[in-house]
């Protein structure tokens, strides 16, 4: 069933992403992914009941190396602290999620809380993205150090976000609250300018 | 304007490329590849400044980020800009420059009569003559001491241009590409590590650009292409110039500015950030960053056409541009005879080196000879002639102590001085980095010794100043760094051969004597030019018990000026170490802080120098429709938030009155999705409550809703909200919205570190859930609409419960909760459907007039029925009983956080501050929130303040002012009438109960 109620909180950046945006071999994308499903978890992962609880709804076991994510069809587990996790799947898969997610863990001490509303996601992408990134991100951004397979907590500009390296194109997600993330989008265009005159 | 002073020669510029500039007025003409200052010199302009406090003529003094002297205001308009050194600046085609600290002429200068009063101007002068009355410091003497200082203009305008930041990381950082920076890069980029070149010139090559040195056969400068080509082709190395580190803090973090557009004109590269600021995190650091010419401290030596030796050198081969006619090098060391021995090649008169020493039979002085150079050792300039130009110097022999004249004075004309007192390693960065320096008795000067940080030193700031040296230390420190950080196997690259010159040592004599004693007569001998510090003022700081080092400089202000002392520090302590008779090791260093040259704010600022990329502006969903209709926005903390909704022709006063009374009588709409709100889950979750709030929540039924208060250990009041309970384990806490985030992280506090037994997650909601909250009488019927299987009965869904269902077709949590003391309902749905919500309730309400309000009303109505806000009513200092709330605080409770404090004999006082109403006497008139209370009309002075208003609203449902304040025992004080303070103006106040709407909160049931 498709929602007509939901609206994207920045809505009214999509034409200014497309036009901010720089196509082509030397360029930097930006858009907006809005409605992902997220589910967040918190359980304890030395206790094999609740892996397996969360691999029978997922698939996947929940990642224990700090700041990494693992993924498998439409389904990613983000790290996000030794006793927390963050489930991200495709719109509209959060009531499935949730409940598959409760079923498979009821009894245990855990939380499984529908969390899709809390973050949008950003997605940069090109030759110049990361260039971009290291404008407002005070991690390394290099290929050796921040590479596919990992997630971190961070900041972009003075957005709080979670970084998600989806591959190495590079493309970057970011999820944002929503409140941050018109503030956000301005601060990528506004980094992204110069690129628009060097493609 | 000719160019008269420019040659042929020129390995830096060229001359087929003509740049037309202004300075000062004047029409000149330059060349591609100059800066202000050879452009300058080869038009024979030295005059480019006065002094900062006798406003002495000053020539060009360097070429480099060390010049004192040449300081320019750039350009006019929003992009003008104060204080750049004119070595600094790169020409472009209608450059406009104008010396800073002259008025009206840098050629007739009215506060040159300073200089006739300059013996007033002594060490500690603002300190002993701006001293009283003290009321006079801001308003007549720091504008006085401004205007004589003339440092620069600020532009008015909005900056017009972008600046930004980059973070990078990399295993070596090499700063300086002179010889030595360039050989580390080299070593180290070869072994595939990420290496990071910076310097602060235009060009690559240090030293090299500026000298006739032979490396491999070859001059220098093919030696330099040949090495920076290869490391462009190495896809490992990031090469910046016009990049200068000014600072070098723990963990190798190094910041760079570098300046990418300035060379281009202003405003010629809209498109990219003028200025960057680097933020470097490196694994290993190899320090380049060469030496500074000292100047000698000689009678009357800041005449214009006084100028370091080696920067002579530099205007003559680099830029083609002579500083002079006919000049005399003085020195204390060989480096300053390859000086002389360039110029002469370059066509200048050169017919004499004047040599402190008494003895100069090193290579380099045996080549002047060859070249007809007449050397004069044991020898000094004592005297020098001209106003704005050097006219002619009277040389004499001196002792071999440095004391005193020993010989016949001898005149000589000449327009130019060459001077060397040896070099100065470029310690700066070093230092900051927290490494410690030692004195080389030989060199003269001060040189790394022990590092602090993974961090080498090589070439001239090692004290390396021999050529072949610097590039073997590079080569071996590039090769090591690199290693160090995980690549390569530390093997040096052999490095290229350079002519190996033997030079003698030098002969320190800081301060060259002159026919009066220091200080006595009319010469000066100056140590800090941009701040007019002379050695007699350095003494005198001595004499009056300035000893230590920090002491003298701040008396004296000694390399406090923009150019932070990087010429004259040595000199100064050297001659406050003599007159203390203390060895110089003794005395030390000044500390060294970043920036090590001038960073624009601009450039600190980065992108934020932008509106509202500055910090971060948090809206709503439903944000876009309170912009749409004419709402005014209010900061709260990051958030915008609606404050009123203005119609036509509204004031504030008027539309807070009419949504005020609106809600009262029919149905206002509030975005409140700034609420913070926590999910709280786990078996223990009720039990955890318990402990976090005062009041008791084990027995709260599923589907009921509790307010609650937190306090800390001290029994003090830090947050509020209501929490639900969702399910048996589970509950839904809201928070104030500026205390979200804190209250998180109490309670992980708590969690993670007192109870760690207790089986209790705590995830952040805020923003999952959009909150609109729907008030008064009608609030039920539009509810009602909006929801049609839902049951909106008092029985069915009473006060302080919720409920869960389809409201306007989509899934919502409805809180029946008040903040109005009206009828009032809560709807929370996912953030992504706020807007729809909002819509659909203003759509369905528009038969009952709903009315949108924002904060200001919010606070009003809250007001109107005593209702506490965390943070304006309170400051961290109440307890719930001092905000008359004993009722929150359930005495059967074994304990909660800040229980133990309630026995504390300061908790229990009954002359605390209250929170109290207060009504005006004058019911039309709003007291100022802040206002301070007195018990009386009239006080002693200081008057006994028992208090002050937390608020104050016009009350348009009362038709009264109505206030909230904290007065020292004022529940005891109910009746009384008390005085209110603002600014003078007094207001006779009554103590009322707080809760001045609804008394019998008859209306929350509608």
């Amino acid at each position: 069933m498709v929602d007509n109620f939901r609206r994207s909180i920045i809505a009214n950046k999509a034409e200014a992403m497309i036009n901010g945006s720089v196509t082509g071999d030397n360029g930097v994308v930006l858009t907006e992914i809005p409605f992902l499903a997220q589910v967040n978890i918190r359980g304890n992962c030395e206790d094999k009941k609740f892996v397996a609880g969360v691999k029978s709804a997922t698939g996947l076991a929940v990642p224990t190396t700090p700041n990494s994510y693992v993924s498998k069809g439409d389904l990613t587990i983000f790290w996000l602290s030794p006793d927390e996790w963050q489930v991200i799947g495709p719109v509209d898969a959060q009531n499935d999620l949730v409940a598959k997610l409760r079923d498979a863990l009821s009894g245990q001490h855990v939380a499984v809380i529908d969390v899709s509303g809390n973050r949008t996601a950003l997605e940069l992408s090109g030759a110049q993205a990361r260039n971009v990134m290291k404008k407002g991100c005070r991690l390394d951004m290099d290929p050796q150090s921040f590479a596919p397979g990992q997630v971190v907590q961070t900041r972009v500009a003075k957005a709080p976000v979670i970084l998600q390296m989806v591959d190495d194109k590079p493309v970057f997600r970011m999820f944002v609250r929503p409140s941050f993330a018109e503030y956000l989008v301005d601060w990528l265009l506004d980094a992204m300018s110069e690129y628009r005159y060097s493609a | 304007m000719t160019e008269k002073f420019r040659t042929s020669h020129g390995t830096g510029v060229d001359r087929s490329s003509v740049i037309n500039f202004t300075f000062n007025g004047k029409a000149y003409r330059g060349v591609a590849g100059d800066t202000l200052a050879s452009a300058l010199v080869a038009n024979g302009v030295h005059l480019v400044g006065r002094s900062f406090k006798t406003h002495r003529p000053r020539g060009i003094l360097t070429c480099g980020s060390e010049e004192p002297n040449a300081i320019i205001q750039l350009e006019t308009g929003p992009r003008s800009e104060p204080n750049l050194r004119a070595t600094q600046i790169e020409l472009y085609e209608g450059l406009i420059a104008k010396s800073v600290n002259c008025w009206p002429s840098v050629n007739f200068d009215v506060l040159a009569v300073n200089g006739l009063a300059s013996r007033l101007f002594v060490a500690g002068f603002y300190y002993k003559t701006f001293m009283d009355p003290k009321s006079m410091w801001m308003t007549v003497y720091e504008p006085m001491i401004r205007r004589m200082a003339g440092l620069g203009v600020l532009p008015r305008e909005k900056d017009p241009d972008t600046y930004d930041h980059m973070n990078e990381f990399c295993e070596v950082m090499v700063i300086g590409a002179g010889p030595a920076g360039l050989a580390a890069a080299l070593a180290a980029g070869k072994s595939g590590a990420r290496v990071v070149l910076c310097d602060e010139q235009v060009e690559f090559g240090g030293s090299l650009l500026n000298s006739k040195e032979i490396i491999d056969g070859r001059p220098a400068l093919e030696w330099v292409a040949s090495a920076v080509a290869e490391l462009e082709a190495m896809d490992n190395v990031r090469l910046l110039k016009r990049a200068n580190a000014f600072g070098y803090y723990d963990h190798n973090y190094i910041t760079v500015h570098e300046r990418r557009t300035d060379h281009f004109g202003p405003g010629a590269k809209p498109e990219l950030a003028r200025h960057r600021v680097w933020h470097f995190r490196a694994k290993q650091v190899v320090l380049a960053t060469g030496s500074h010419e000292r100047p000698l401290v000689f009678a009357d030596n800041d005449r214009p056409g006084i100028m370091l030796a080696a920067s002579g050198q530099a205007y003559a081969n680099r830029y083609g541009a002579l500083p002079g006619k006919r000049g005399v090098v003085f020195t204390n060391n060989d480096s300053a005879y390859r000086v002389a021995i360039d110029l002469v090649d370059a066509g200048m008169a050169i017919p004499m080196v004047i040599d402190l020493r008494e003895v100069a039979d090193g290579e380099l002085p045996n080549v002047a000879r060859q070249k007809g150079i007449e050397v004069v050792t044991g020898a000094g300039i004592v005297a020098t002639e001209g106003r704005k130009r050097l006219k002619a110097i009277e040389i004499a022999q001196i002792s071999s102590d440095g004391e005193k004249i020993t010989g016949a004075k001898r005149r000589i004309e000449c327009d130019t001085i060459l001077m060397s007192g040896g070099w100065n390693p470029a310690v700066h960065l070093f230092s900051q980095s927290i490494g410690k320096l030692r004195y080389d008795e030989e060199k003269a000067c001060f040189l790394p010794n022990i590092s602090s940080q993974k961090e080498r030193t090589v070439g001239a700031c090692k004290g390396t100043f021999d050529l072949q040296s610097a590039l073997e230390e590079g080569m071996a420190a590039g090769a090591l760094a690199a290693q160090d950080s995980g690549f390569g196997k530390g093997k040096a690259p052999a490095a290229p051969k350079a002519i190996v010159v033997v030079e003698k040592p030098l002969k320190a004599i800081w301060v060259v004597p002159t026919d009066h004693p220091v200080g006595q007569g009319p010469r000066k001998h100056f140590v800090d030019y941009q701040h007019d510090v002379t050695a007699a003022d350095i003494m005198l700081a001595a004499r009056e018990g300035m000893h230590s080092v920090e002491h003298m400089k701040r008396f004296t202000t000694t390399g406090m000026a923009t150019d932070q002392g990087k010429l004259s520090n040595v000199n100064g302590l050297a001659i406050l170490s003599a007159q203390l008779g203390k060895a110089i090791p003794q005395v030390g260093t000044t500390t060294f802080r970043p920036p090590y040259t001038p960073v624009t704010f601009g450039a600190l600022a980065g992108r934020g120098i932008n509106g509202d990329l500055a910090d971060p502006v948090r809206r709503t969903p439903m944000y876009s429709w309170h912009l749409e209709h004419g709402a005014t926005f209010e900061p709260v903390g990051q958030w915008q938030r609606a404050w009123y909704y203005p119609k036509a022709g509204e004031d504030m006063h008027a539309a807070v009155t009419r949504e005020s009374k609106a809600l009262r009588d029919g149905v206002g709409i509030l975005d409140a999705s700034t609420l913070g709100k926590i999910d709280i889950q786990g078996k223990d979750a009720a039990q955890f409550l318990n402990m976090i709030y005062t009041n008791a929540w084990l027995k709260l039924p599923v589907g009921s809703c509790r307010y609650g208060f937190m306090l800390k250990e001290d029994g003090m009041v830090f947050d509020d909200g209501v929490t639900s309970r969702l399910g048996e384990n589970h509950f839904h806490m809201t928070t104030t919205t500026g205390g979200a985030a804190g209250v998180l992280d109490w309670l992980e506090e708590y969690l993670q570190t007192e109870w760690p037994d207790l089986e209790v997650y705590c995830t952040s909601v805020t923003e999952e859930w959009s909150t609109l909250s729907i008030g008064g009488p009608k609030a039920r019927e539009l509810l009602e609409e909006l929801a049609p299987e839902m049951d909106f009965s008092n029985e069915a869904f009473p006060f302080m419960t919720w409920r869960e269902g389809d409201v306007a077709g989509v899934p919502a949590r409805v809180f029946r909760i008040s903040f109005t003391g009206d009828l009032s309902y809560e709807i929370n749905v996912r953030n992504w459907h706020g807007l729809h919500m909002w819509e659909k309730c203003m759509e369905l309400g528009a038969k009952y007039d709903i009315t949108p309000y924002g904060t200001e009303t919010m606070h009003v109505l809250r007001a109107e029925k005593g209702f506490v806000i965390i943070g304006q009513d309170t400051d961290g200092t109440q307890t719930p009983q001092d905000l008359g709330m004993d009722w929150i605080i359930a005495k059967s409770k074994a304990d909660f956080i800040g229980r133990r404090s309630f026995v504390r004999e300061d908790t229990k006082r009954s002359d605390r501050k209250q929170l109290v109403g207060l009504m005006t006497e004058n019911p039309k008139e709003v007291l100022a929130e802040g206002a301070q209370l007195t018990y009386e009309r009239v006080n002693p002075t200081p008057a006994p303040m028992v208090g002050h208003v937390t608020s104050a609203y016009w009350s348009p449902n009362l038709d009264h002012s109505i206030a909230m304040a904290m007065v020292k025992d004022g529940h005891n004080r109910m009746g009384q009438w008390i005085y209110a303070h603002d600014r003078g103006k007094v207001t006779k106040v009554k103590i009322v109960s707080p809760v001045f709407y609804d008394q019998k909160g008859e209306r929350r049931d509608g």
